[in-house]
């Protein structure tokens, strides 16, 4: 069981909301995501990292650039790269 | 007591909660020296924040128990409860990646043709095992492995 409120959204995020089967367990999971993401931060602040926004931005940046090649990839390309080489050194 | 058979409502492996297949993916894979960097506060590119991010976006942080244990090994003090803080993050998991005979053929081969050191070995195989991004200080001692994406730290 859990606390009934009530709530207002811009409409179209209430658009989006009302597309979800089970409404208060999307909207629970993307706030406790943030409750998560709050309580890193405070640990890491607390611990004596200095978090910036601008740093969060370019960390996001990083992220992003980090991992778009990848969804052009199939999975572990990598790895078959790696085993590709163990082959050729083997055979020659 | 459960009895000897356990019926799929009892079984936890039966509770999708328990399916490795539902745990979120694995975004960043940090090396040792991205968590003596961390830990030390040395880096002025933002791990603090890419920490933060990744528990945004709901992705894991893996990282190689060999290289977690030797960061402990060579950390004191608030060196050491930083490292000891990271292992506390839900988002943030140790993981060995050398369980099957395969794992054991393609870490000799990145420790005979690659790396000499043990730590980048097992960080880069486990990248590759689960094509995350690896974060480390030394990014071109991973320079000749293809399709392994790396964000460096800089001191």
């Amino acid at each position: 069981m859990g606390t009934r409120i009530t709530i207002s959204l811009p409409d179209d995020v209430a658009a989006r909301v009302t597309v979800e089967p089970n409404q208060s367990a999307f909207i629970a999971a993307l706030i406790r995501n943030r409750m998560h993401t709050e309580t890193v931060r405070a640990a890491l602040e607390g611990a004596g990292l200095a978090i910036t926004d601008n740093g969060l931005t370019r960390a996001r940046g990083l992220l992003r650039k980090a991992q778009t090649p990848r969804t052009h990839r199939a999975s572990h390309a990598g790895l078959a790269a790696l085993r590709a080489r163990h082959d050729d050194t083997t055979t020659t | 007591m459960n009895s000897p058979t356990n019926q799929p409502a009892d079984n936890p492996a039966n509770d999708p909660a328990n399916d490795p297949a539902n745990d979120p993916p694995i975004g960043l894979v940090l090396d040792l020296s991205a968590l003596l960097h961390y830990a030390a506060m040395t880096s002025s590119v933002v791990i603090g924040e890419l920490i933060i991010e990744t528990a945004d976006q709901g992705v894991t942080i893996a990282i190689p128990t060999y290289a977690y244990v030797a960061a402990l090994t060579q950390s004191t003090g608030d060196v050491h409860a930083r490292l000891q803080l990271l292992g506390t993050f839900p988002h943030v998991t140790l993981l060995n990646p050398v369980n099957t005979l395969q794992d054991a053929e393609d870490l000799a081969l990145l420790l005979s043709t690659v790396f000499t050191d043990t730590d980048r070995g097992y960080s880069a195989l486990l990248a590759l095992q689960h094509d995350a991004v690896l974060v480390t200080a030394t990014r071109d001692t991973y320079a000749s492995l293809d399709h392994l994406d790396v964000i460096e730290l800089d001191g």
